[in-house]
């Protein structure tokens, strides 16, 4: 008897649930996901910034692998402001719950990325695993292409960023949480993937640049060959290609094993030098000397590898040197080695800009592919 | 009766459950303040308290504290204390219940009211708190083996990641010779005290034996060094400060690539719903035992449901009501920052509670041997 | 002579106290003047027809035991016993012990009930002993002798119900049950308040306390090989006349998701099915209650793609998410419910209409959204993974349990019922053993031994 009348106060009690929530919920047909976002600015109101919405239409059927995006562009003081905004514009409710991609673009990116970057740490709908790039020319452009091969909207940009899609050794992997670190953290600094555009043709992105930033504003921008080295100092195990010149002829290697491990040292009061070294295995891939290859040969070839990889290292880790930032994060194990914790940080700031690099690489060629 | 292994459940129930809210909260935020001293020091006295409690409270076999304060106390002063423990872990709880609400609301259902998701979980928390000892321990141990497994793949997952950022966590373990503050010990030690409960469920265990303590000093070691470094290395040495949840934050940073839920943060968030729950649940059960202890003439537990049960029934019945009341009314009067003042404040009044409680067993010890 | 005639008086009384508490056993004395023949047997093993005919009439008509003890040895089949096992082992097989004097045969007298017994209905297996019982207790006690040939099987006869005083037969294996299982069983069973017990399900509900429940804490099982294996066990069985089921307890939560497969099988498929039907369980628990709260609440957990799948799929269905799950669990209990009702003739058909025609035309009308028909046919066919019927009607019931806490709070709801449900079903107890626990089933066979 006792059992029964509990069930009936815990139905009683579950019907009072439903009246005082009023059934707050909202069906998943009755929301738009907003897939990716991006950030301009507006050329002759530097009040204001213009912010667009890429959101993706639902189809009823999903074999016939058609899709449908929407972009809502809106201009506003703030971001905030603007996500209210855009509402209005829509028939249902806007959910950043799926916004995967984040661009800045590239004249809001030189000036401050912060505004809209604490906005999405902070939201609770956004992820933290979103995908932050710098967009050129401007966000909005970006955003609006499609390329053929996208079959979920807005997901190529989303693929191509992730580990999951391409394995260019040209894109750089960076997370929101991971810029949010580096810009909290001293001794670090976060860098970003530029995402371009294929001109003329099929609407097609290109995701070849890094951008350095100096916690919150873009400093230079690499070139797609110093990116690679960039993504080879970074990454283990990069997939990528490296070439040498050796007697007049042009030799590629295919890396499938790569190490890059660094180590501060001072070298005398108030200057420091860097240790880098940096292992690589791969696989010949190309020669322009048709002839068959010796063993002998293929032992000079890597030392003109390591000889010119050595070279290209050294060269660009002097030139982000130059910019003054840090995306390595030399500054940071800096002060994970040092127990000086009250003078560290002035020391590293006095040795930094001098500091000089000694890069050792080893090349190992496992083999010449199928032909010798 | 259940064999001597609930004892090691209990302490780990109570360990994993600091692996979020209060106890990282003000680790990292002491983490350059003494926090990993803290830490250190935290080790040796939480086992200490464990190993003299455990050493006492076996001179009591099938014995809960209102029993052994009714022998050996006197009475006023017996009830007195029971009430004054019943608050300690009715506090526990309800720091853990009101943070949980206030996780639920930022992370999960936004669109739900959190008095509503307050009311349900103290429902479940009611009903599972009437429940026998021998059944809570039955339903913790289940619950823990369906959940460690997905702890100990999220934490793999955490440390293996290639964004977690070592150089980061040496930085804050070169301030390991700042002096720790109180705090920072207290919020440490609660990774200890899981034995607490045994205050009451001493009366089911058949012979406690308690043996591999070193095992729990590094189960316990590892769970305080994770709660605090985990989230330095996915936030940044500076950056974990900054976030309201670190462990939540962390946990969003991780992603599953081969799986229908993209973001760790939902598995995460259940597995820890579930153990804030039993772990409610179990200090709810040994609160509404204290009352009891406190309010009832001490009798030998009973299994047939005679008029004197029913009597039983009614007042615990009274007791839970009181106590969802107190939880209620606490919850609409704190915000993020009192909640937390209050999260310090109970972990610091809780490391003199467990001095009392073992200068009182050790009292009754005392008593005993004087009778005997 | 007198020394020989006590050792066969020893062997007797031996015989009988191995044989106490063992219900079915019959000992007759034929008597002429001052001689005596003494027949000794179980009779739900023996065949009654050839005992009266060939022993006892056989007894009165030759009218002297001289001659009598000629005509018994002088049967091919009879043999003298060797020693007092062999004198068992042979009770308990179906023969019937003559004692003539000293001399002690043993007669064949075997009932073997093969031709009424029919195949199990609802608990099949693929490749184990079909048999299953009948509605006759002594049929059924046979077939479990059959099986389980030891003494220590002791058999306690009752009567139950006020009005149809059915027979039960409480069956435990001496050595092996839990004696406080055994005499709480007696208790219940004796403040049995029913007019008329007609099946097994009918004692389960009334000796059950509390008796508002969604699990079953006793087993009903058709299938003579799992209740000589719950015998071994210690658990104690009770047969009932007039229904083709028995009722095995104590029964914990793992218990129903055991079948008989799993012994039949090799170790490690065995625990692959057992695993399977524990991934069914939660399957048909949860995935409607999920559903719900992923549509309605939180469809940021899932991936993009699956949850633009799911919103293009719903963008026709004109209610929200619960409804529609329930309208569609409910079409599925329809044929369910229809099919079992249903002469066999026609069973296939109701279940073509209703599930292949129904389904399609719904979800091209609209009404119902592709994912939804997909978990609907998921969630019936994991259902009927659970072996054993009565846990199965439970789960069915409470899913909608989940899906009622998933409309009111979402994801949070399907984990506060799961805590309570772990909770409850932890705080069950079957005769005092605690309905679900992690590794019980080795505690029970420790505590058997």
């Amino acid at each position: 008897m006792n059992r029964i009348k509990q069930g009936i106060l815990l139905l009683c009690f579950l019907t009072q649930m439903l009246l005082v929530s009023g059934c707050e919920f909202r069906d998943i047909d009755l929301r738009l996901f907003i897939v990716a976002m991006g950030v301009d600015t507006v050329e002759d109101n530097p009040d204001v910034l213009k912010y667009t919405f890429k959101v993706a239409v639902p189809m009823g059927d999903p074999k016939s692998g058609e899709i449908k995006s929407l972009i809502l562009t809106q201009v506003s003081s703030s971001i905030a402001k603007a996500a209210r905004e855009i509402k209005s514009k829509v028939d249902k409710e806007l959910d950043f719950g799926h916004c995967k991609t984040v661009l800045f673009g590239e004249s809001y990116a030189r000036r401050s990325i912060r505004e809209m970057q604490e906005w999405t740490v902070r939201r609770r709908d956004t992820q933290l695993i979103m995908y932050p790039a710098v967009a050129v020319p401007d966000a909005e452009t970006v955003l609006n292409i499609s390329p053929a091969t996208e079959r979920i909207a807005g997901n190529a940009k989303a693929l191509a960023l992730s580990e999951e899609g391409t394995e260019s050794p040209y894109i750089v992997k960076t997370y929101m949480f991971d810029v949010d670190r580096r810009i909290r953290d001293e001794g670090i600094d976060p860098f970003l993937p530029v995402i371009g555009i294929v001109e003329g043709g099929s609407p097609m992105l290109n995701i070849n640049k890094v951008a350095l930033l100096d916690k919150e504003k873009v400093r230079d921008i690499l070139a797609p060959e110093d990116t690679k080295i960039f993504n080879l100092l970074h990454v283990r195990n990069l997939r990528t290609d490296l070439e040498t010149m050796m007697h007049g002829n042009h030799y590629n290697l295919n890396v499938d094993r790569s190490r890059a491990v660094y180590q501060i040292i001072t070298t005398e009061p108030g200057k420091g030098e860097i240790h880098y070294k940096i292992t690589i295995g791969g696989n010949l891939e190309e020669k322009d000397d048709y002839n068959k290859l010796s063993h002998g040969e293929l032992i000079e070839l890597e030392k003109s590898f390591n000889e010119s990889v050595a070279k290209d290292v050294e060269t660009l880790l002097l030139k982000i040197r130059d910019t003054g930032t840090d995306p390595t994060g030399f500054g940071l194990r800096y002060f994970g080695t040092h127990w000086n914790n009250a003078t560290e940080k002035q020391q590293w700031k006095d040795m930094y800009p001098g500091i000089t690099f000694k890069v050792d690489v080893q090349v190992d060629i496992k083999g010449t592919g199928y032909s010798r | 009766m259940v064999r001597s292994v609930y004892f090691y459940y209990l302490f780990l129930l109570n360990a994993l459950m600091n692996l979020v809210n209060f106890v990282p909260r003000i680790l990292i935020g002491d983490r350059f303040d003494g926090a990993v001293m803290g830490v250190m020091l935290a080790i040796p006295i939480g086992m200490l308290f464990m190993y003299l409690f455990v050493r006492m409270i076996t001179k009591f076999p099938g014995q809960g504290f209102p029993e052994i304060f009714a022998k050996y106390l006197p009475g006023w002063l017996g009830k007195l204390i029971l009430f004054l423990l019943a608050f300690v872990w009715f506090s526990a709880s309800s720091v853990t219940l009101v943070g949980f609400m206030d996780v639920t609301g930022r992370y999960i259902s936004p669109d739900v009211s959190p008095y509503t998701i307050l009311i349900g979980f103290l429902a479940v928390v009611c009903l599972g708190a009437r429940r026998s000892s021998e059944s809570i321990l039955y339903a913790l141990e289940i619950i823990l083996f369906i959940m460690v497994p997905l702890i100990v793949y999220m934490t793999y997952r955490a440390i293996s990641s290639p964004y977690f950022q070592w150089d980061a966590v040496k930085q804050v373990l070169t301030y390991f010779w700042t002096a720790p503050t109180l705090t920072s010990v207290a919020a440490a030690t609660y990774i200890f005290s899981g034995y607490a409960n045994v205050v009451i469920f001493n009366r089911v265990f058949q012979k406690l034996r308690v043996r591999h303590y070193w095992a729990i000093a590094l189960i316990g070691g590892m769970t305080a060094v994770m709660a605090m470094l985990a989230p330095v290395g996915f936030l940044g040495a500076e950056g974990a400060g900054f976030h309201v949840y670190p462990a939540f934050s962390t946990v969003d940073s991780l992603r599953i690539r081969y799986f229908i839920i993209e973001r760790m943060i939902y598995i995460f968030y259940v597995v820890y719903l579930c153990l804030s729950l039993v772990n409610s649940i179990i200090h709810w059960h040994v609160a509404k035992e204290m009352v009891l202890g406190a309010i009832e003439k001490p009798v030998s537990r009973s299994q047939d449901r005679g008029p004197s049960q029913k009597k039983r029934d009614t007042k615990e019945w009274w007791i839970l009501a009181f106590f969802s009341a107190a939880v209620m009314v606490g919850a609409s009067l704190m915000d993020q920052f009192s909640n937390n003042l209050i999260g310090i404040w109970f972990l610091n009044m809780r490391l003199w509670a467990e001095l009392l409680l073992l200068i009182l067993l050790a009292f009754c010890v005392l008593r005993r041997r004087s009778r005997a | 002579m007198s020394s020989h005639k006590s050792h066969a008086q020893q062997t007797r009384e031996w015989l009988l106290k191995q044989l106490e508490n063992v219900g079915d056993k019959e000992e007759c004395t034929l008597s002429i003047g001052q001689d005596q023949a003494v027949l000794i047997y179980l009779k739900t093993m023996t065949d009654p027809i050839t005992v009266q005919e060939q022993l006892v009439n056989r007894f009165y008509e030759l009218n002297d035991l001289d001659q009598y003890h000629n005509f018994v040895s002088s049967f091919p089949s009879v043999k003298e016993a060797k020693d007092q096992d062999e004198l068992l082992g042979s009770l308990l097989k179906g023969q019937v012990i003559v004692c003539i004097g000293d001399q002690m045969y043993m007669f064949d007298a075997l009932l073997v009930q093969g031709a009424t017994v029919s195949d199990a209905k609802t608990e099949n297996v693929i490749q184990g002993p079909t048999d299953s019982f009948t509605e006759s207790l002594d049929t059924n006690m046979n077939m479990i002798r059959r099986r389980y040939q030891s003494a220590n099987l002791k058999a306690e006869y009752m009567a139950i119900g006020k009005l149809s005083q059915t027979r039960i037969a409480i069956l435990y294996d001496d050595l092996r049950v839990d004696k406080a299982v055994l005499k709480e069983l007696k208790e219940r069973l004796d403040n049995l308040e029913a007019d008329v017990i007609q099946s097994a399900s009918e004692i389960e509900r009334f000796t059950m306390t509390p008796k508002w429940r969604l699990f079953p804490t006793m087993m009903l099982s058709e299938r003579p090989d799992r209740t000589v294996l719950n015998l071994s066990q210690g658990k104690v069985v009770v047969v009932i006349d007039t229904t083709g089921y028995v009722i095995l307890l104590p029964a914990i939560f793992n218990d129903f998701f055991t079948a008989m497969d799993d012994q039949i099988q090799l170790p490690p498929i065995g625990w692959f099915l057992k695993a399977v039907r524990y991934i069914g369980l939660v399957a048909t628990l949860l995935l409607p209650a999920l559903y719900v709260a992923f549509t309605s609440y939180n469809p940021e957990i899932l991936k993009m793609q699956i949850a633009l799948l799911i919103a293009g799929s719903r963008a026709t269905v004109p209610y929200p998410s619960f409804v529609e799950v329930i309208f569609m669990l409910l079409a599925m209990e329809f044929l369910t419910e229809a099919s079992v009702r249903l002469p066999k003739a026609i069973g296939p058909t109701a279940t073509t209409v209703g599930g292949l025609i129904l389904g399609t035309a719904a979800t091209d009308a609209g009404l119902v959204s592709n994912i939804m028909i997909i978990l609907v046919a998921a969630v019936a066919i994991t259902n009927f993974v659970i072996p054993m019927s009565m846990m199965s009607f439970g789960i069915r019931l409470a899913k909608y349990g989940f899906i009622m806490l998933a409309t009111f709070f979402g994801l949070v709801g399907i984990v506060l019922g799961i805590i309570s449900m772990i909770l409850y079903l932890a705080s069950l107890r079957s005769f005092g053993k605690p309905y679900l626990k992690m590794f019980a089933i080795r505690k029970l066979t420790e505590e058997g031994k």
